[in-house]
């Protein structure tokens, strides 16, 4: 199944068109203005959300609700992720509680299956979404960047895959960029987002530039000194990234290509 | 009537018998639509919390948005 596309100018999901191709995580902000302003900037296509385990009716100092009216005001659509899940079982049963709070049918799917590095369970993560897609979810699956997994996952009905650069919150950027130039050579017709690891602004370039349809980051933007003005660099950087794509870099060589035309010498020595 | 233990999360919470996953959610405090439910990990919709009698040994699962990545 394939419902999603992407080209120069925008990419879609599903019914939904979108512009921008930045995805913006919500935790870890200093402030919920800090929150606000970030998502301001960023103008992204759609912002993170998540779920706790409560026992008590309790406040969130006003996140969500910032959250709501933030992504409300630059149009990004809200998107629950299932994060803390370690089994297909709980996912999905995450994934229901989500639509029925958010009132949205994307999901971004995670099912972690190694606590030291926060690697998604290829096995549970395809179980999870063959029984999310035929309830009608749209599932956005974090993966990695195995070839094989993210073929099954397309299978499972998934519109589109989202690989990780490198694990969650580790800011290391793309650790296996032949991985992630396989998947889009494989895959040319599939929306790829890379999602996780992220660090800094030039890795979500070296992402788009690679080919890559868009960018989910979370940590690099809420723990920089700024996250207003990191907000702002990944936004042009993922821009730039992008427009350099369809502009083509230019292929690397070992040896200098002189660049300035010359011919014959520059100076005629001893000529006198 | 006499009580039953039930789960939230871990932790071992007292309600009386005959208690609806409904009346649990507003004895915690909670608006109806502000949390969802789940029971022994299945997903239990807000219009069925009234109709979802606790039972003791029952798991419940309260879950409220919170912000992600």
């Amino acid at each position: 199944m394939k419902n999603s596309t992407s080209d120069r100018d925008g990419w879609r999901v599903g019914d939904v068109s979108l512009r921008s191709r930045f995805l913006l995580g919500t935790a870890g902000y200093p402030s919920p203005q800090a929150l606000a302003d970030a998502i301001a900037e960023a103008a992204p296509a759609a912002v993170t959300v998540g779920l706790k385990r409560s026992t008590a009716a309790g406040g969130d100092n006003g996140f969500i609700g910032t959250v709501q009216a933030a992504a409300h005001a630059v149009g990004a659509h809200l998107m629950p992720n299932t994060a803390g899940c370690r089994t297909a079982r709980e996912a999905v049963g995450l994934a229901h509680m989500a639509r029925e709070l958010y009132g949205t049918g994307w999901i971004k799917l995670e099912v972690v299956g190694d606590e030291h590095t926060l690697q998604p369970d290829p096995v549970e993560l395809v179980a999870a979404a063959q029984v999310l897609v035929r309830d009608g979810f749209t599932v956005w699956p974090y993966c990695t960047d195995d070839l094989v997994t993210c073929r099954r996952l397309l299978d499972a009905g998934c519109p589109l895959l989202m690989p990780w650069g490198a694990p969650i919150g580790s800011g290391q950027g793309l650790l296996n960029p032949f991985a992630l130039r396989t998947l889009r050579e494989r895959l040319p017709d599939t929306t790829l987002i890379v999602d996780a690891g992220i660090g800094a602004p030039s890795h979500a370039a070296q992402a788009m530039e690679m080919g890559f349809d868009a960018v989910l980051l979370n940590s690099a933007v809420a723990h920089a000194r700024d996250p207003v003005g990191m907000a702002r660099a990944f936004r042009l950087a993922i821009q730039a990234g992008h427009t350099a794509r369809h502009a083509g870099v230019i292929a690397r060589q070992d040896l200098a290509v002189a660049s300035t035309p010359v011919g014959g010498d520059a100076f005629l020595i001893g000529a006198l | 009537m006499p009580d039953i233990v039930i789960h939230l999360g871990r932790t071992p919470h007292t309600v009386v018998e005959g208690c609806t996953l409904a009346e649990l959610v507003e004895s915690l405090g909670h608006r109806p639509d502000a949390v969802a439910t789940g029971r022994n990990g299945d997903f239990v919709r807000r219009e069925l919390r009234s109709a979802t009698v606790l039972i003791d040994g029952d798991q419940v699962s309260v879950f409220q948005p919170i912000v992600g990545g």
